[in-house]
């Protein structure tokens, strides 16, 4: 094993994974056993339970599909278990990327003679905690000690900056993996790498570019064969595995020529076998893939103008991923956006040889702890083992113990530098500036000197400092805070926060929590996510604090601390604490991507079509163009996500998820839509009851009530001017009630009140009590005995169905 | 020290033997026979023990005259058996004895006729309340006794919660337990409760110079009299520049308990001239000098390490207005975005504006209503806007809670119930004393039908008939003042159902 | 999104965090945040507390990676520049003779018989 640091790269991708080594000078990509740099990520397991990882399994996809497994990525954190029914084995998503984690660690062992024990894995950027979380539990079970996550375009930055002479600028890296596709705006300066800002799109890939040509190569074979062949059909399963490896070949064909065939013999789909025999013209490829292409463009347009940039204003793009050598993808992206893209990069490795880097930033060597043979006084330091600095501070602490104490200490550079003498203050510690040399690693000797000049032997005797590109903490991809009872988010950490991190805040309880009632909650939502109501962000966790396990009854407005804390890796941990009792909670349940069925899905469509039907007919009650135009944006998206509620009922839980984020981010965008569009509705109804309201109080009010309508008429138009949803429909309830009160002033109201209770009284739930009120009521009208009358239809309110009592919910309440 | 209790069980079993009849004919709170010891065969028992503790007492004090000192041990005894009221409130509760001032106001059968569980209960929390350092073990003690009580909340319970409250130094929470007992029936919030509420939240507001809330205290019909109460109401009259002149402070002073005490703070208000209102709760408008940046960050920072009152809030908004608005420091700041590479320097600027914004909202409170909504800075006005819209938000959510819990039927402990209830009035009332009779209708417009119902199903389905009449009364109030005839009849005919 | 409040935003302004003036360099930044981490992480007694216009304020590894994070986004270092114009020292309320102080009657409780003295209000 070398004496240098090492620093392992991984980056876990959905359809191939690759690994790396720093040494402080240098990067080294790990070769697997078959002599590549990638590895499949791909599972199988045999009926003996003999799991096969990698290249070899990846070629059992076509023979043993049922028992082979890829893309397990894009399922980590939903909890979802993944079938072998040979081995008759479940196995969830991380347990299956730690397979791939294993094998990425023996090839490292075979090329560097030692087991990795730390690492940094690379992730999405837009992965949020749930998904972060199970890349962790993956590495924690393929055996690492610690590892720490870095963002993809992150690390490719990283990697790209290392290797350029002159990094400075402002660059986009366009990072397009098997299964999810991020663009992020990075700048460096002064050595540093800052991450201005990332988009992307969680369930875009290269993966669905080869969907996009199945889908075309099934319409094909189903008009030559007369069948119809859909994606969605589950008998299909098993024959659109063989049929997907053939596109792909035929994919990667098309990037040298201009025409191929995709040839499957005797393919079996479903029932039928066919023979497929389908050609496939780059022209083609480029018709079906452009909207895809575009989605992405798309995505870079809208990062650029969130931050105020214009495309010209990006020095370099940095091309990420499989997909990215796609002739039509380069071409497009010229086109529109018109960069020059970083030259001599590999688009399949940047991502893992980034992370390596990374890792030497944060010192994680991943060698595993030698024992120290070293003799001499023990000291702790605390240094940057990677700095962009040119003079960066080395602390120490002599570790209390036997043995002679330094006076003194200094630093000695390899090259004969010599720092300046740090005196030791009474605690034994010190503080020390050095200098380095630029771009490489730096290696300083540990120089102790007794009160009397006389040399002390110190323990570790040297350490190492690289100077380069560096970035010092992984930022927080999306806020993270803490939902309140009036939906609105209490923030803990902003987007781009560093990791780790904590934060304590105090909440006050809003509903007594009755001691030893289990059914009696205190519900602690924890959200990730951009806005500032509460129930548009994803919920990634949950405490709950149960009647049966508080000390004491907490009654209404007690005060909670709670702290959240967020690790490197982006795991999540909240703490909380009854001041009162100083009883402490820390379970956080629930940190899983929610469930999606096919039917959830399903009515989560219907509900979505439902809302726009009502929206559209809304907005051309109105006239409001615009908002015709942003509802039909937002019903294009509805045929793809039926395409994917097809393909979840065929059993691709791939698919399920990425309905259900569209989904997700649809009810979003029509939350804004229905507050635009409600505004005309809700001024109208307001108008209307604002002059029912001023008819019946001039009528019947009091002065009081005159006073308070026309102060409640004064809001109503304050609100409207302002476009205060909210506020306006406070003084629509306000105005409707000053206008009840009115009405049942009226000394006639109650003959017309009564005509209509006689006119439902065979709806009574007492028909005999009702019939005999009716004659009653007939009794006080006759004698014109208003209040007798008033008497008789509230005791025949009482008597109708609910719904009839609804039109003077709150009067009829009294006490029996 | 008038042997009352004798006095008063002989006259009850004097007027039961006249009328025939052992149960009083009083409104429903008193049906619950929390006087049952009066029955005919008790009370001549009761009243033979009275004749027996006085002849005890009497002949032990003859004793003790006589300096036979051996008869201190009965005279002590029979002291506080038969005054056992005057002995918790004149030597118990000062000395801060929370379990011995509860076993001892058990013997109170006088005082804490209607409400036997209730009193001891009080008399412990209000013991604790009194006590420098009172023990959570001791606190806790009380709190289990105060669950063992009556079946139905009483007020005597509700003013225990909040002296517990204030010697666990939740001072808020005890303030709004205490100011709620206002809303109950002056048979179930008898006088004795009354006094020891009032003077605690008078002693409270005083603390803290509230001046007006001791007046409103003071001049409240509801609020028993008692001579520290005249000279606190002397003393807020001349803190608030009102007619009070030296001499009757002084007389005032002289009539009030703990002379010796209480002289060094009459004597500061006394040196100062009548009729000047030199310390106004609203505090006093003014623009700081010096660089507006630094003069708006240190009004800001004073802001935070002491609650502003309503005329520093505006200072601080000027001083912040002043500053952001200021041609020096925008040159400043661009200046120094051009050195750092930042984009948008005005942009800074709408940040900390909305910055301050949304940390002056927590602190806008009614007394700066007083000032005139139209006459607030820009930045206050907006600050006070959000404060109300989240109040409305408050109470929505709050109110929305309350019923969804009334229509679940889901129970919580009738003292969380007067708790959650109270938040919900207290968030009301805040909501109120931010605008006029016109704010007030639109936020009775929330609370109006859903506490009805709520009550309904406290006095139905829980039986909290002294609470329900609580909300009933409340919102009987609310309703009258904002002229809305027909929840007042509806209420006043839910009140008229009793206690 | 809802802001941060602006207490929190002076209390942990980076500048005082990292005890550097808002007129420093990036690499001054860098290399104080590197010292601080390193004191922190050793318990150098030096390192726990830094001071702001608001009080004493514990210094955390996690402020000041946020510093750090805060001050090499320009955008975001210009709004803390802003907002560090105060030295970093405690500052002292002044009471005008206009505004009588609130704590006078801090003791009345116990004065008048009626309960324990308050403390006077300090800072929230």
């Amino acid at each position: 094993m070398t004496d240098r640091s090492l620093f392992l790269g991984i980056d876990l991708g959905t359809t191939n994974s690759a690994a790396a080594v720093f040494d402080g000078t240098q990067v080294h990509l790990v070769r697997t056993a078959q002599g590549t740099t990638l590895t499949p990520s791909v599972i199988r397991i045999d009926a003996r339970g003999k799991m096969m990882v990698g290249a070899k399994a990846r070629r059992m996809l076509d023979g043993d599909p049922d028992n082979t497994r890829g893309e397990f990525k894009r399922l980590m954190g939903t909890g979802k278990e993944l079938e072998f029914p040979a081995a008759k084995l479940r196995l969830k998503p991380e347990a299956l990327s730690a397979e791939v984690l294993k094998s990425l660690r023996a090839d490292v062992e075979e090329q560097f003679g030692f087991a990795p024990a730390r690492a940094v894995i690379s992730v999405p950027a837009l992965f949020e905690l749930p998904q972060a979380s199970a890349t962790s539990e993956a590495a924690r079970l393929a055996g690492f000690e610690r590892v720490e996550l870095i963002q993809e375009p992150i690390a490719s930055a990283l990697s790209a900056g290392w290797t350029t002479e002159n990094a400075a600028g402002t660059w986009m890296v366009y990072d397009f993996g098997g299964g999810t596709f991020d663009a992020s705006l990075l700048e460096t300066r002064d050595g540093l790498l800052r991450v201005i800002g990332h988009d992307g799109d969680n369930f875009l890939g290269g993966r669905d570019f080869d969907q996009t040509l199945v889908d075309h190569v099934l319409r094909e074979v189903s008009k030559a064969q007369g069948g119809s062949f859909l994606r969605a059909d589950p008998a299909l399963t098993a024959g659109l595995r063989k049929l997907k490896l053939a596109v792909e070949d035929a994919k990667i064909e098309l990037t040298r020529a201009t025409s191929t065939s995709v040839v499957v013999p005797n393919l079996t789909l479903g029932s039928e076998v066919v023979d497929v025999d389908v050609t496939l013209t780059s022209d083609d490829v480029n018709r079906l893939c452009l909207p895809l292409v575009d989605r992405s463009v798309a995505v870079c347009l809208r990062l650029l103008a969130t931050h105020g940039l214009e495309p010209a204003q990006v020095s370099r793009m940095v091309l990420v991923g499989g997909p990215t050598v796609m002739p039509l993808l380069r071409s497009r992206l010229k086109e529109v956006l018109g960069v020059s893209f970083s030259d001599g990069l590999d688009p399949m490795t940047i991502v893992a040889q980034g992370a390596a880097l990374y890792a030497a930033s944060a010192n994680l060597d991943a060698r595993p702890a030698a024992k120290q043979e070293e003799r001499g006084r023990r000291v702790w330091l605390q240094y940057p083992a990677m700095t962009s600095d040119l003079s960066p501070h080395v602390v120490g602490r002599l570790v209390e113990e036997e043995g002679a104490k330094p006076a003194s200490i200094s630093f000695v550079r390899d090259d004969g530098w010599k720092s300046a003498e740090a005196q030791l203050t009474p605690e034994g510690t010190f503080v020390l500036a050095v200098d380095v040399v630029p771009k490489k690693p730096n290696v300083f000797r540990l120089v102790g000197k007794g009160a009397d000049g006389t040399a002390v032997a110190l323990k570790p005797s040297q350490f190492t400092i690289v100077q380069g590109l560096t970035l010092s903490d992984p930022p927080l991809s999306r806020t993270i805070g803490v939902a309140l009872a009036n939906d609105i988010v209490r923030i803990y950490f902003e987007r781009g926060a560093p990791l780790p991190t904590k934060r304590t805040f105090r909440h006050e309880t809003v509903e007594t929590i009755i001691k030893g009632q289990a059914d009696s909650l205190l519900r602690i939502p924890i959200v990730q996510g951009e806005f500032e109501t509460a129930h548009l962000c994803r919920l990634v966790g949950s405490l709950v604090i149960r009647g049966d396990q508080v000390k004491q009854t907490l009654p209404a407005n007690t005060a909670v601390e709670l702290t959240l804390e967020l690790d490197r890796g982006g795991r999540l941990s909240a703490r909380a604490m009854v001041m009162s009792t100083g009883q402490v909670f820390e379970e956080v349940a629930q940190l899983l991507v929610p469930d999606a069925t096919p039917e959830s899905l399903e009515s989560g469509l219907q509900i979505i079509r439902n809302r726009l039907a009502g929206l559209r007919t809304a907005a051309f009650r109105h006239g409001l163009t615009r908002q015709i135009e942003k509802l039909g944006s937002v019903e294009q998206g509805l045929g793809e996500i039926e395409q994917d509620i097809a393909a979840a009922r065929g059993g691709d839980s791939d698919a399920a998820q990425k309905a259900k984020r569209a989904l997700v981010d649809i009810d979003a965008a029509l939350e804004q839509l229905e507050a635009e569009s409600k505004f005309p509705e809700l001024e109208e109804t307001a108008m209307n009851a604002v002059a029912t309201a001023s008819s019946l109080v001039t009528q019947f009010g009091n002065p009081q009530e005159q006073r308070l309508l026309d102060e409640a008429i004064a809001g109503v138009e304050k609100a409207r001017k302002a476009r205060q949803v909210l506020e306006l429909q406070r003084r629509l309830r306000q105005v409707r009630q000053l206008a009840t009160a009115a009405y049942y002033k009226d000394p006639e109201v109650w003959r017309y009140e009564f005509d209509r209770a006689a006119s439902e009284v065979h709806q009574s739930r007492d028909l005999p009590k009702a019939e005999k009120l009716v004659t009653e009521g007939r009794a006080a009208l006759d004698r014109d005995d208003m209040a007798a009358l008033q008497r008789v239809t509230r005791s025949l309110w009482k008597l109708m169905p609910p719904d009839a009592q609804d039109r003077q919910l709150g009067f009829d309440s009294g006490v029996s | 020290m008038f042997p009352i209790g004798a006095v008063f069980i002989l006259v009850r079993v004097i007027a039961n033997a006249a009328s025939g009849s052992s149960t009083p004919a009083r409104a429903p709170a008193t049906s619950r026979g929390s006087y049952s010891f009066l029955s005919d065969s008790g009370a001549f028992v009761t009243l033979v023990l009275q004749v027996f503790l006085w002849a005890a007492f009497t002949t032990s004090t003859t004793a003790l005259l006589a300096q036979s000192w051996g008869a201190v041990l009965i005279a002590v005894p029979s002291f506080v058996a038969l005054f056992p009221w005057y002995t918790t409130r004149r030597i118990l509760v000062p000395l801060g004895l929370a379990k011995t001032a509860y076993q001892v106001c058990r013997l109170s059968r006088v005082t804490w006729r209607e409400d036997k569980p209730g009193g001891p209960a009080l008399a412990a929390a209000w013991a604790l309340a009194r006590s420098k350092n009172p023990s959570a073990a001791d606190i806790a003690w009380v709190e289990a006794k105060l669950d063992q009580g009556s079946p139905a909340l009483q007020a005597s319970g509700i003013v225990a919660m909040g002296l517990l409250a204030a010697a666990k130094g939740e001072l808020t929470e005890a303030r709004r337990l205490l100011e709620s007992i206002g809303a109950f029936d002056e048979r179930i919030a008898t006088r004795p409760i009354r006094r020891i509420a009032s003077s605690w939240l008078l002693g409270d507001a005083a603390a803290e110079g509230r001046w007006e809330q001791v007046l409103q205290i003071t001049l409240s019909k509801r609020t028993p009299w008692s001579r520290t109460m005249w000279l606190l109401d002397a003393i807020a009259r001349r803190e608030l520049g009102k007619p009070m002149s030296t001499l009757g402070l002084w007389v005032f002073w002289l009539m009030a308990p703990r002379r010796l005490r209480t002289f060094r703070f009459v004597a500061l208000v006394a040196r100062r001239p009548e009729m000047q209102q030199h310390a106004h709760a609203l505090g006093s408008i003014r623009v700081f000098p010096g660089a507006p940046l630094e003069a708006a960050l240190y009004r800001h920072c004073s802001a935070l390490t002491q609650p502003p009152r309503p005329a520093e809030l505006v200072n601080v908004a000027l001083a912040w207005e002043r500053a952001l608005d200021d041609r020096s420091v925008h040159h400043r700041l661009e200046a120094r975005a051009a050195v750092i590479g930042a984009s948008n320097a005005a942009s800074a600027i709408d940040e900390v504006r909305a910055l301050v914004e949304a940390e002056l909202a927590p602190m806008v409170t009614g007394d700066l209503a007083q000032l005139g909504k139209s006459a607030l800075p820009r930045l206050v006005s907006q600050a006070f806007d959000a404060r109300r819209d989240e109040l409305h938000r408050e109470l929505e959510d709050r109110a929305s809670r309350l019923d969804a819990r009334r229509e679940a039927g889901r129970e919580v402990p009738s003292t969380e119930e007067w708790r959650e209830l109270q938040i919900t009035i207290a968030i009301y009332r805040d909501l109120c004393a931010l605008g006029g009779i016109g704010e007030r209708s639109l936020a009775f417009s929330v609370i109006r039908d859903r506490l009805v119902n709520y009550g309904a199903w406290l006095f139905n389905a829980r039986t909290e008939k002294p609470v329900a009449n609580a909300v009933f009364r409340f919102l009987h109030s609310e309703a009258v003042v904002l002229g809305d005839e027909e929840s007042a009849a509806l209420n006043r005919k839910n009140i008229d159902c009793g206690l | 999104m809802k802001p941060q409040p602006l207490a929190i935003k002076i209390a942990e302004n980076p500048f005082y965090v990292l005890g550097l003036p808002s007129t420093c360099t990036r690499q001054e930044v860098e290399r104080e945040g590197q010292k601080w981490l390193s004191m922190l992480a050793l318990s150098l007694k030096e390192a726990a507390f830094y001071v702001t216009p608001l009080g004493e304020q514990q210094r955390t590894p996690e402020l000041v990676r946020q510093a750090m994070a805060d001050l090499r986004d320009p955008q975001k270092r210009l709004v803390h520049e802003l907002l560090a114009t105060l030295p970093a020292q405690v500052i002292e309320v002044e009471n005008t003779p206009l505004d009588a102080p609130r704590d006078r009657w801090a003791s009345a409780l116990s004065v008048l018989g009626l309960g324990p003295p308050r403390k006077p209000a300090g800072p929230r």
